[in-house]
């Protein structure tokens, strides 16, 4: 009994002290917090890929390090960076990957597919379109944070928090891209006034895989709301409804809401109708007329419920006449509701083509600390 | 001296944590996706009928067994079957036990390969698994039955980890329920078997129950169930969350379902995941192989289950070793998952039919 | 002398176990009975012959008292026995004294009577005075015992903050006496017995006689009577000869110096063995939950002390996996830890040349080094000494870079978790099972961890102690035992006997 023990005894030690296979020491690491990805300028078919990682040294002059490199893939031009790497690269902390515009126009399903293979990816990395081209963005040095990925991760969270972008990580992104019925979409950063400012208030449509534009605004948010990931958001809106002059201005805070979506199909013609409730408390009204009055707050409710109708639908308009994807998801309930009529190839076009009623219900709670 | 059991037996409270342990292994990780690609959104409906389904096989197969308290597997199949018969079928058993040993020993060497260890060689790997497979085996099985009681506890954390990723799930993905037709139900079974497998063990442990009694059948069709619902709660959240498109993609879902939200203090959940599941295939390997070896020493009666143990050692180790990748992998795991369905469904429905032609008389003879 | 090589010849065949018949008895001449007696105590300064000459008229001495100075209290010889026999002889000179007269004469609490030399020797060396009368062919022994021994204190490695504090000394009557304080049961028996050739110590079974289980305590006592040693000093020599599985990490035997602990564990069917000489009680049969139980628990209120019985299990777990968790982190695993974390930790391991698994092991043995070497200090120095450590390992390792200040608090977490164990001995398990832990750690990461922790299941699984399954009640399953398992029920909910009792014994009366 003890004499195979001592065998296997012996055999674990010399294994011991023979390997140490996958031992990666922390200092020895470029923890890649992000990545950017953009058409190479010199060859046609190859991708610029950017990654940016601290040097944890606080001895260095740098506290970040920034390496390019071309490839064909993004996982050929991963190797390339490897090679002007003094550490080991890993993408196991990796938060924001970075899409030019151009790739985005292009098509990022590849580089989609490459991210998720690897399981040292994660699924919740955050995706982003960049106006122009990644590689700029990440040499910009922000003045508060060492690192660029590291702010504007933390300023989507804050967009992401308001509302005013969805949330879209590489997993819902390609949930979105391989399931029918809905096409994704990737929050749009654009420069702000001054050269280290960002603004994340947009959002870019794709169909399939490529994309076809951007809307952005207040646009940006309510397709947040259309897609029921609305949190916390802001809807200002002129009280009474009038010219923006005249009348005051209310603005209500949207907390969370409930979306329904209900689809009929008569004579081979598709109504959806959504109806979002949403629950508001008045973060400000100019006027100073009293608001702690049932008939005040219904009035309101109603405004604010035809605004958001108006302006609900001209978006859906957009969507559908300029843009031509269906980037709410409706195509998914007209699936399980009518599964003969929906068509996964032409959903976009029967999108264009159905009536489509917002019915908004806003709900107002709680006024605020002054009448 | 003081000790309840003599050696080689289990209590029936540990037949049943075995059942559990030995079927909630390997098959968890890509259940999702091999009943979705036939079934769509109503995979859960097939594992629930599936899992039905056997807790009434289960339910005859003790009951049938229950009728030979003092016989060990091979005698009551000699005795059933003919003796000739139940030889060949109880040699196969431990083939196919030894095989489905190794088989599980390699999936479980390439999922610590690619989550936790990538550079490490899998000879590496496999050896420290058969290495402490032997370990926990060789003291024969009633020690194997107290080690799963307590590794069945590792399998708590699956249900907590169900929760989290819920809140990005959507209802929508199951539905129309019930549109893919009763057809494509019925066919998304035969998928999960492989999942499910592993109760046939029954046959062999059940004459090794020291506290036989009516309750066995109740239990065990009650541990049966709550696998059922644990792997159907499984595929119907993993489905609301990807949906039955998606899912077809992801090799092994159950990790990548914890992948999709930020979790404050540890940031990869699955790696957590996967130390948990690690001790669930220890617990269904040290079962299975035991098992095997059981079934061996039964057919040469030979006097200790360790030389058996020893001896299939480095055979397991070569085994997990053989298929070349995880493509091979996986079609090996379809033909156990063909031969589970014959010993896990055609012989207990086999005894059950002999037993009910001649076995009533058997069993009073032997009662005289 | 032909009849001392015969003694001598027969001693080295006969060992403890069973004694064969002596053929060296008392004879009727006491001139015969001291030579034989001082030729045994030659060279015995400590052992004193003293004479009584009660008839005048003869030169014989007519009573010789034996004993040892040193273990016999002097006021009960003086006054018990030389006092009454001059008494008796001053008032009835001429009638002779008989054997059976000096019985009833002597004021003694305890008289027993031997014709045998190797008894005899035994109980003088014990404490007893032998008394020869000339013309009798027994001797009286007299129970004159009285040496020096430690008062009843507290004791110094197990406190509770609540319960008593009395502890077990070194003399093994005051510490069956203690039990039986606590136990006025006439069914608490104290079976005798002696282990160790040229020891004699005495050792004594205590058990609860129609609660025990009479195979195990008819096994326990044979064992100990078939154990061959020369000399027992504590009850550390009985537990590793008793014990069946000298190879585990684990203890079979649960070590104490409480009486408490003792007479609480007697009830549960359990039986207890005392050394002379040694201040440790064992308690056997146990399983691995009787390590984490202290006798403040049942004396605490409910909620708190289960709150303090979860969080010795989780000071289990730290203690043997802290160190590993860290090492696998850091070297394998490093996407687990948040972001700002692992930059911190990234930064505090730049300077460090070292990898985390050599920190850790440089760390640990400081450790041991330190507290093996404190466990040897006067008090006095210990306190320099405690201080010089924590600033040497504290502040100017981590100044040196030599190692990482994560790692000082890893390793101080760790320190502390290991203590948290009432049975002192465990502490050494855990030191010794984190070893291996951290070994595996570093080269398989989580893996290893795993691995590591399925064997120590296993062990402890396939682990007896006497028959009674280790990791009863987790495993064989007892639903009914796992009340006072994990976490205890209240006090009234506690009607059962955890292990096997004979039949209609199982609940509490």
């Amino acid at each position: 009994m003890i004499k195979p023990f001592k065998l296997i005894a012996i055999a674990v030690i010399v294994m011991l002290l023979t390997s140490c296979w996958d031992a990666k020491q922390l200092d020895d690491l470029y923890l890649v917090y992000g990545i950017g990805i953009d058409t190479s300028q010199e060859k046609q078919q190859h991708f610029l890929v950017t990654i940016v990682a601290p040097t944890i040294d606080p001895e260095a002059p740098e506290p970040k390090v920034e390496i390019h490199s071309e490839g064909e893939s993004l996982r050929n031009a991963q190797d390339n960076i490897q090679n002007k790497a003094a550490r080991r690269i890993t993408f196991a902390n990796t938060k924001v990957l970075f899409i030019g515009e151009d790739v985005a126009n292009k098509g990022i399903g590849i580089h989609i597919d490459s991210m998720l293979r690897d399981p040292e990816g994660r699924g919740t990395i955050k995706l982003l379109v960049v106006e122009g081209r990644a590689v700029n963005l990440m040499n910009v040095e922000p003045q508060t944070t060492a690192l660029v990925s590291l702010y504007i991760f933390d300023l989507l969270k804050q967009s992401q928090e308001t509302s005013t972008v969805p949330r879209v990580t590489l997993r819902s992104f390609n949930n979105d891209l391989k399931t029918d019925g809905i096409e994704p979409v990737i929050p749009f950063i654009k420069y702000g006034n001054k050269p280290s400012e960002f603004q994340i208030n947009s959002v870019g449509l794709f169909n399939k895989d490529k994309m076809v534009g951007i809307v952005e605004g207040i646009d940006s948010m309510l397709l947040t709301l259309l897609r029921s990931e609305v949190q916390d958001g802001f809807i200002t809106l002129p009280y009474p409804l009038g010219e923006v002059e005249e009348s005051s201005i209310l603005t209500l805070r949207v907390m969370r809401g409930k979306s329904k979506i209900e689809t009929s199909l008569i004579n081979n013609e598709l109504t959806i109708i959504q109806e979002v409730r949403l629950n508001a408390h008045i973060s400000e009204y100019t006027s100073s007329a009293p608001v702690f009055d049932d008939k005040t707050i219904k009035s309101m409710e109603q405004a604010a419920n035809s605004q958001i109708k108006i302006i609900c639908e001209e978006l859906l308009k957009k969507l559908r006449n300029e843009f031509g994807v269906d980037s709410i998801g409706y195509g998914k309930y007209v699936k399980v509701n009518h599964p003969v009529f929906f068509d996964a190839e032409e959903w976009n076009e029967q999108f264009s083509r159905a009536n489509i009623i917002i019915k908004p219900n806003v709900k107002i709670q709680m006024v605020g600390s002054r009448q | 001296m003081i000790s309840k059991f003599k050696d080689g037996e289990i209590t029936s409270f540990q037949s049943y944590i075995m059942i559990i342990s030995i079927m909630v292994g390997t098959g968890v990780l890509g259940l999702a996706r091999s009943v979705a690609e036939i079934a769509k959104q109503d995979a859960w409906i097939s594992v629930l009928v599936n899992g039905i389904g056997i807790s009434i096989i289960i339910a005859f197969t003790i009951f049938v067994i229950s009728k030979f308290p003092q016989l060990t597997f091979i005698q009551y199949m000699s005795l059933l079957l003919t003796k000739p018969l139940a030889y060949l079928v109880v040699f196969a058993y431990g083939i196919y036990a030894i095989f489905t040993t190794s088989l599980i020993i390699r999936f479980l060497c390439e999922m610590v390969g690619t989550w936790f260890l990538p550079r490490t060689p899998l000879t590496v790997i496999s050896f420290i698994i058969v290495a402490t497979l032997v370990y926990i085996t060789k003291d024969g099985l009633t020690f194997v039955g107290r080690f799963n009681e307590i590794i069945v506890l590792a399998i708590i954390p699956f249900i907590f980890l169900i929760f989290p990723s819920l809140s990005e799930a959507s209802l929508i993905n199951l539905k129309p329920i019930g549109d893919s037709g009763i057809h494509s139900i019925i066919k998304g079974i035969p998928p999960s078997f492989y999942a499910f497998g592993g109760y046939e063990v029954i046959l062999i442990i059940y004459p090794f129950i020291s506290n036989k009694n009516k309750m066995n059948i109740r239990y065990s069709m009650l541990a049966i169930l709550f696998v059922t619902v644990l792997y159907t709660s499984i595929v119907a959240s993993q489905i609301a969350l990807f949906g039955y498109q998606e899912i077809t993609e992801i090799l092994y879902s159950f990790i990548n379902y914890l992948d999709v939200i930020d979790f404050p203090i540890i940031e990869r959940i699955e790696i957590f995941f996967t130390f948990f599941w690690t001790f669930a295939v220890i617990g269904t390997l040290s079962i299975q192989f035991i098992a095997g070896c059981i079934a061996f020493q039964s057919v040469f009666k030979t006097k200790k289950t360790n030389t058996f143990v020893y001896l299939f050692t480095p055979i397991i180790y070569i085994l997990s070793l053989l298929p070349e990748n995880s493509v091979k992998v996986a079609e090996y795991s379809e033909i156990v998952g063909k031969a589970n369905v014959c010993f896990g469904i055609f012989l207990p429905i086999i005894l059950f039919i002999m037993y009910l032609i001649w076995g009533r008389k058997k069993a009073y003879d032997k009662t005289i | 002398m032909g009849f001392l090589d015969g003694i001598r010849a027969s001693k080295s065949q006969s060992n403890n176990k069973s004694k064969p018949p002596n053929n060296h008895f008392v004879a009727k001449d006491i001139v015969f009975n001291v030579d034989y007696l001082e030729k045994r105590f030659s060279d015995c300064s400590d052992i004193v012959f003293r004479k009584i000459k009660s008839n005048h008229k003869t030169n014989k001495d007519t009573i010789v008292l034996v004993f040892t100075d040193g273990l016999v209290e002097g006021m009960s010889i003086n006054d018990g026995i030389i006092k009454q026999i001059n008494l008796y002889s001053q008032i009835y000179n001429s009638k002779k004294i008989n054997i059976d007269l000096l019985q009833n004469l002597l004021l003694v609490n305890e008289i027993n009577r031997s014709n045998n030399f190797d008894e005899i020797i035994e109980n003088i060396l014990s404490g007893n005075t032998a008394l020869f009368l000339e013309g009798s062919d027994e001797a009286l022994i007299l129970n004159t015992r009285g040496w020096e021994s430690r008062a009843v204190e507290e004791s110094s490695v197990e406190s509770v903050i609540r319960g008593s504090k009395d502890a077990f000394v070194e003399n093994i009557r005051t510490n069956t006496a203690l039990i039986r304080r606590k136990l006025k049961d006439p069914n608490l028996k104290v079976k005798d017995l002696k282990v160790g050739s040229r020891s004699n110590t005495s050792i004594a079974v205590v058990y609860i006689g129609d609660i025990t289980n009479q195979q195990l305590l008819n096994y326990v006592v044979n064992k100990l009577e078939e154990i061959e040693i020369d000399g027992i000093f504590d009850s550390g020599y009985i537990e590793q000869l008793l014990e069946e599985n000298t190879y585990s990490l684990f203890p079979q035997m649960q070590v104490t110096e409480r009486p408490d602990k003792v007479c609480a564990n007697l009830l549960e069917g359990r039986m207890a063995i005392l050394v002379d000489g040694s201040p440790d009680a064992l308690i056997l049969p146990i399983g691995f939950i009787q390590l984490f139980q202290s006798p403040g628990d049942y004396y605490e209120r409910l909620v708190f002390a289960n709150f303090v019985r979860l969080i010795r299990f989780f000071g289990f777990i730290i203690a043997t996996t802290f160190p590993a968790i860290y090492v696998a982190i850091t070297t394998f695993h490093q996407e687990i830890l948040p972001t700002d974390f692992v930059l911190d930790i990234a930064k505090s391991r730049v300077e460090v040349p070292f990898p985390p698994i050599i920190e850790v092991l440089l760390m640990e043995g400081t450790i041991e080094l330190l507290r093996e070497a404190s466990d040897r200090l006067p008090i006095k120095i210990g306190q320099t000494i405690g201080i010089v450590g924590a600033i040497v390992i504290g502040d100017a390792a981590v100044r040196a870079n030599i190692v990482s200040p994560t790692m000082v608090v890893v390793i101080a977490i760790t320190v502390i978790g290991s203590y948290i164990f009432p049975h002192f001995s465990t502490s050494y398990t855990m030191r010794f099972i984190r070893i291996p832990m951290i070994l595996m750690a570093a080269t398989f990461g989580a893996f290893g961890i795993i691995i590591t922790w399925t064997w120590l299941i296993y062990h402890l699984c396939s682990l007896n102690s006497f028959g009674f399954a280790y990791l009863s009640p987790f495993a064989p399953s007892n639903l009914v035992d796992m009340k006072d398992a994990a976490i205890r029920a209240p006090l009234f909910g506690l009607k059962t006997r955890p292990i096997p009792t004979p039949k209609g014994k199982k609940s509490r009366k």
